[in-house]
């Protein structure tokens, strides 16, 4: 047997990046096509997939699902003239992607090497492949960075207001934006002095194989999308 | 024939007239720890992005020149291979990580260059061992201290035996028990053979270390000296940063006003963890107070709590509420990129359009000149130097008219004349309201404040600048002194 790596083992769930992948797909098809009972396997699926990578996410997902499913209760018991139809068409779509977001959650929080070298193994194209991985990071970033701009325009005394939604994208978009950019031009720099452009065959760190646990959740997704076109 | 052979007679990036570099030539020796120095836009950085090949592969411009490595010309070397020569560690570990776990980025250079993965494990665990660091191989990056991420931005140079390790003002985000380390760590790869560029403005780290320093000024090496050949004439000559800490002295010892803030019984903590308190103190008019510590010991969590940012209600005399706190209270954040909203320079300190007549005009007018931001009164915030958007967010600070104003690191990776730049704008900002200010920056210390507030993990001490003996404490609490 060879030598195992100083992460082989470690806790960071159990199913390959492919997989994690697929689901997302079959989520995302399943979210416009799965009936009742169908949406609901989807999601126990969803959220045993995110317990497996964290369960910290799970317990936050599974509350904020239950903020969405209040919500939706609400807008049905409170008529609130015309509007209540928009309303409710937004938070009825909040819930229904929510498998899609579980799965995205533990697709995102996968290392990115376990990602960079699943997409090497498919013959992603490298700059493609890199593209997809730094955009990943970006987004696991991106609250923490909303969260300082908020911080920033507290102490600026700037207050977004709902009613003006353009000036309160632009006040969260352009340090946002310019962040990003900074950020990726030590990250580019970086990557690029790591030889990521080199011209051969890349290996991994990583062990990376499917399993059983793999072949089960993408069976359940596979016979969960196949009830979702049958019915 | 050195390790690296530099003759460039000009460098010039894509769309600029002005050349960035202009006839730069040495050599470096194979196992030499070269420094190059000199004020912001010299061309340090520039020169590093030469010799590690990011120009022209990432940065493109007109080259006319050689640049030899290890006796190959760079551009004989095929796309990506340079990596097995040299490693780079830049000037945010945070930003260059492309990864989550320690390990995961140790071993990226050997996944790109297609190293066997059972080779691949050894030397990962090699890399660790040799900077002391394996304990952190699982760990995730992003929770680590700036001293740690050096060393595994580091060891990822390890894994191919790299014989050039390139650094670009690696103390910029450390604090002087992490610069201390740095400094060990710089010894271990001397004494490893390596061979060793650093670009970097603070230079008493380095003063028993360097073989040759290198003073840039317009492109240009304008100086250079042998191991230990600078002197404390030759850095105030080139405008550099101290060379020995241990000369320094408080040089504000301005008169202070009444009595104009106070804390009393203050603590402050974080996840759950109590980091400092109870503080009891009390801040007089024109004061400037230095905020001093180790990384993590509670610093900016204490300047959020003083600006209603965090810590719920305590008993500061501008504010026991959060609320009250933030309307009387400003607080200048360590990356300044997140408090910049406008399109405009002029905008962006004009925020209170409501409030403007000939006064308030020709008062900003004065600022923006003094932070020597007139000519750039109309570009967009975001695209300044990070010098530039520091003064910029002073400025701002400066007009709030706030009744308290803290600042957060406001010179990390400023050169000597910025840094001082800085000192007389924040002594102004003084004038009749108290200013605290974190930092690890002693020099900037004792040329702006008149007191410093130590925190320490046991406990927290205050001490008057002004008074006799006072900068043997600090140097005593920096771990400068035995």
């Amino acid at each position: 047997m060879g030598r195992t790596g100083l992460l082989d083992g470690g806790r960071e769930g159990h199913l390959h990046p492919l997989t994690l992948f697929a689901l997302t797909l079959l989520a995302l098809i399943q979210a416009f096509l799965a009936n009742q009972l169908v949406y609901a396997l989807v999601l126990a699926l969803s959220f045993l997939v995110l317990l497996d990578v964290s369960p910290a996410s799970f317990l936050r997902q599974l509350a904020l699902f239950a903020v969405a499913c209040g919500v939706v209760q609400l807008i049905l018991h409170v008529d609130i003239g015309y509007v209540t139809s928009i309303f409710l068409g937004v938070a009825v779509l909040v819930v229904r992607v929510f498998p899609v977001v579980n799965v995205g959650c533990a697709l995102m929080m996968t290392s990115s090497s376990k990602l960079l070298a699943s997409m090497r193994k498919l013959h992603v194209p490298n700059k493609a492949a890199v593209g997809a991985v730094i955009g990943l990071r970006f987004l696991d970033e991106m609250g923490d960075r909303v969260k300082e701009i908020k911080r920033g325009m507290r102490v600026r005394g700037l207050r977004p207001s709902p009613l003006r939604p353009v000036r309160a994208f632009e006040l969260y978009f352009v340090p946002l934006v310019y962040k990003c950019l900074h950020v990726s031009e030590t990250l580019v720099s970086s990557v690029i002095s790591k030889g990521i452009e080199a011209d051969c065959e890349k290996t991994s760190y990583r062990s990376l194989s499917f399993g059983l646990l793999d072949g089960a959740a993408l069976g359940a997704g596979v016979a969960l999308l196949g009830v979702a076109v049958w019915v | 024939m050195g390790v690296i052979d530099i003759d460039i007679r000009s460098f010039s990036y894509k769309g600029e007239d002005l050349a960035a570099l202009k006839n730069v030539r040495f050599s470096v020796e194979r196992g030499e720890l070269v420094v190059l120095t000199g004020n912001s836009g010299c061309g340090k950085t520039t020169l590093m992005r030469v010799m590690n090949g990011l120009i022209p592969d990432q940065y493109e411009g007109e080259l006319d020149g050689r640049i030899e490595l290890l006796g190959k010309s760079l551009g004989e070397f095929s796309s990506g291979e340079l990596a097995r020569a040299i490693g780079n560690v830049f000037q945010n570990p945070t930003d260059q990580f492309f990864t989550r776990k320690a390990a995961d980025e140790v071993a990226l250079v050997g996944e790109n260059l297609g190293m066997p993965r059972e080779e691949l494990i050894e030397r990962v665990e090699s890399a660790f061992e040799s900077m002391k660091i394996a304990h952190l191989a699982g760990k995730d990056l992003i929770g680590l201290s700036g001293g740690e991420k050096q060393r595994v931005a580091i060891a990822s140079t390890l894994v191919y035996d790299t014989q050039v390790i390139f650094f670009d003002e690696p103390s910029a985000s450390l604090d002087h028990e992490g610069i201390e380390d740095f400094r060990r760590i710089l010894a271990d790869l001397k004494a490893l053979g390596k061979t060793v560029v650093i670009a970097e403005h603070r230079l008493y780290f380095l003063a028993d270390l360097y073989d040759r320093l290198y003073v840039m000024a317009g492109g240009q090496i304008i100086d250079s000296f042998a191991a230990g050949r600078l002197r404390a004439e030759d850095c105030a000559r080139y405008g550099l940063r101290a060379l020995d800490l241990h000369g320094l002295n408080p040089e504000n010892h301005r008169q202070l006003g009444a009595e104009a803030a106070s804390m009393k019984g203050v603590s402050v903590s974080a996840g759950g963890r109590a980091l400092i308190g109870p503080l009891t103190l009390s801040l007089r008019e024109g004061e400037v107070m230095g905020v001093l510590g180790a990384n993590g010991v509670g610093k900016s969590t204490l300047a959020r709590a003083m600006c209603g940012l965090a810590g719920g209600r305590q008993a500061f005399s501008w504010g026991v509420r959060l609320r009250q706190r933030l309307r009387r209270s400003y607080y200048m954040m360590q990356d300044v990129d997140y408090q910049l909203f406008f399109d405009t320079v002029e905008n962006e300190i004009l925020t209170d359009q409501k409030n403007i007549d000939d006064n308030r005009l020709n008062e900003v007018a004065r600022i923006v000149k003094a932070i020597d931001l007139w000519d750039k009164r109309t570009e967009h915030p975001q695209n300044l130097s990070g010098g530039q958007k520091q003064r910029l967010a002073l400025a701002c600070a400066f007009l709030s008219s706030k009744e308290i104003v803290v600042l957060d690191e406001p010179t990390s990776g400023l050169d000597f004349m910025h840094m001082a730049r800085i000192a007389g704008l924040i002594e102004e900002l003084a004038e009749g309201r108290p200013v605290a200010v974190i930092t690890h920056d002693l020099e900037f210390l004792f040329k702006v404040c008149t007191s410093a507030l130590m925190v320490g993990r046991d406990g927290c001490e205050m001490v008057d600048l002004r008074a006799r003996g006072s900068s043997e404490t600090v140097l005593r609490f920096m771990g400068c002194v035995c």
